[in-house]
């Protein structure tokens, strides 16, 4: 094991962590700490656990098995009402964005902002930028249903990095974009990065991870294959 | 505001419910309100008589009297003796001053003439004070008021209870109603309740609209109710009432705790409905 998944500052820990559908593992017995800060990639091929293993985080399933840690909470102790202020510490880019059909790209955006007490004059400033940043300032009133799928996904990242989140989640952030968005939306992911955020990123892209670099825990059919980091290929 | 205009259908359903029964238990209440003033005019100067045996000593008829102000619910006992029985028939009847000719003696006898304290509703109260009077021995007849009054006020009594058993089925309907109204709307809202809840907004940030929408129908069905109700009530009094004779019949519309009443019940209803339905989707 690398040296680079150092036990210090450790944000989430996972600790013997099965889950089970039914009686299928979709993950089994994972321990690993990701650090303050890190600029991981959950890699894997379809079906091996990555998005389990992201869900797990903000409560979007439940353990089967073992403990989780998420920045000093114990996920299996916390309280019922607790579970917003978790939630709260991520910003999450799901795999199908699960962007709210009825509101527009504006009020999807500002729904986590509103959700977090922030003033509305702060929320415009802010929604405008973050729209202006990942390159759709132009469909701010359009709906996800109009949207091509690399727009929704902008909308998506706008949304997860709206509430400066500790932890942003990304489930192939890059899915449905051409290269060259893609690239712009890990500019993006770095840069949280380097403004303090912890970043998760589920893939299965490779060829993304060889280009970018960085740590990456590699998932088999549940089990964690590997933990090594990856240097950016120059 | 959005989710108040996007849900049309619904918004119009749990108006219109809220509203209905606002009307019917408004209706209800107005009638009742109505006929406790007919019945409170018409038994305004009920008196109670009580006739006296012939020959009593006055010392009797004081201890009588003393024995009739001590009761409860009399306001004033006046002594009429014969002689001024018969004056008062007299004077009444100038015209016929010659059938009072012929009389050797009065044939009218001496009474108390009891005012009860004026408390519409109790009109039952009469009876129960007439036939204690009747069990003085010195008192030969007791009459009052009209017996047909006591049985009407009997009947509306017994329609006061059926308005309440009434009100508090309409009010449970609507409740269960508006409820389930609720429930139409946030399940066909699931996902997107789901979605708010998995970015980390509270249970109170999402039920926050829903309790603001179910006030303001709640707000709204009560002013629609009342305001029907209120243009029915001048409808009924200008054509049904105009042809008889002003003094008959006076009506009046709710007065404004009545109406506040139930405003704030149709709130109230809208509010409870909310609460029930959210209480069982968010768990
Ligand atoms: N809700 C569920 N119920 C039952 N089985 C599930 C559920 N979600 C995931 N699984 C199963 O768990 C395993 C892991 O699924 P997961 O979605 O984590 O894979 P993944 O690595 O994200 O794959 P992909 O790259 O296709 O997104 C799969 O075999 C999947 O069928
Ligand atoms: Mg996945």
């Amino acid at each position: 094991m690398n040296d680079e998944f150092d036990k210090k500052n450790a944000v989430i820990r996972f600790f013997h962590v099965t889950k089970r559908y039914g009686s299928k593992n979709a993950l089994f017995d994972i321990t690993l700490d990701i650090c303050e800060n890190d600029f991981v990639f959950i890699s894997g091929p379809s079906g091996a656990g990555k998005s389990t293993l992201l869900k797990l985080l903000y409560l979007g399933e439940p353990v089967s098995e073992g403990e989780i840690i998420v920045d000093g909470m114990n996920l299996k102790r916390i309280n019922h009402r607790a579970i917003p202020l978790l939630r709260r510490k991520f910003g999450i880019i799901f795999q199908d964005f699960k962007l709210i059909p009825s509101k527009s790209a504006y009020e999807n955006i500002s729904l986590v902002l509103e959700a977090q007490g922030i003033k509305r004059s702060l929320i415009k400033k802010k929604v405008r930028s973050l729209l202006r940043n990942v390159g759709i300032d132009d469909k701010e009133k359009c709906y996800p249903p109009s949207l091509s799928g690399g727009e929704q996904q902008r909308v998506a990242l706008a949304r997860a990095i709206a509430g400066n989140p500790k932890i942003i989640l990304a489930d192939e952030p890059t899915g449905s974009l051409d290269a060259e968005s893609a690239a712009k939306i890990f500019d993006l992911l770095k840069e949280c990065r380097q403004n303090g955020a912890t970043v998760l990123i589920a893939t299965h892209d490779t060829e993304l991870i060889r280009k970018t670099g960085g740590k990456v825990i590699l998932l088999d059919q549940g089990r964690l294959d590997v933990m090594t980091v990856i240097p950016k290929l120059e | 505001m959005r989710t108040f205009i996007e849900k049309g259908f619904f918004n119009f359903i749990t108006i219109a419910t809220i509203s209905l029964s606002g009307l019917t238990v408004g209706a209800f209440l107005l009638f009742i309100v109505n006929a406790d003033m007919v019945m409170a005019s018409w038994t305004k100067d009920v008196r109670i008589m009580a006739y006296l045996e012939p020959d009593i000593d006055s010392q009797r008829i004081d201890q009588i009297r003393t024995q009739l102000q001590a009761l409860e619910g009399i306001d004033l006992v006046v002594f009429i003796s014969g002689d001024t029985a018969l004056e008062q028939l007299k004077s009444e009847m100038k015209r016929h001053q010659s059938i009072f000719d012929n009389l050797k003696v009065n044939p009218l006898p001496d009474s108390f003439e009891l005012h009860p304290v004026h408390v519409p509703e109790h009109f039952g109260r009469f009876e129960r004070l007439a036939r204690f009077v009747e069990q003085i021995p010195e008192v030969s007849e007791v009459e009052y008021g009209e017996k047909w009054l006591g049985r009407i006020a009997n009947i509306i009594k017994l329609f006061k209870i059926t308005v309440y058993a009434m009100s508090a089925l309409f009010i449970g309907a609507s409740v269960f109603f508006v409820a389930n109204t609720i429930r139409l709307v946030l399940y066909s809202k699931r996902d997107e309740v789901e979605i708010m809840k998995l970015v980390g907004a509270s249970d109170r940030y999402i039920k926050t609209p829903f309790y603001i929408n179910s006030l303001l129908h709640g707000g709204i069905g009560g002013g629609v109710g009342l305001a029907a109700l209120y243009i029915l009530f001048r409808l009924l009094e200008t054509s049904v009432l105009s042809g008889l004779p002003a003094n008959l019949v006076s009506l009046s519309f709710l007065p404004p705790e009545i109406a506040c009443s139930i405003f704030g019940g149709s709130v109230m209803v809208g509010w409870i409905g909310c609460f029930l339905s959210l209480k069982r989707f968010l768990k």
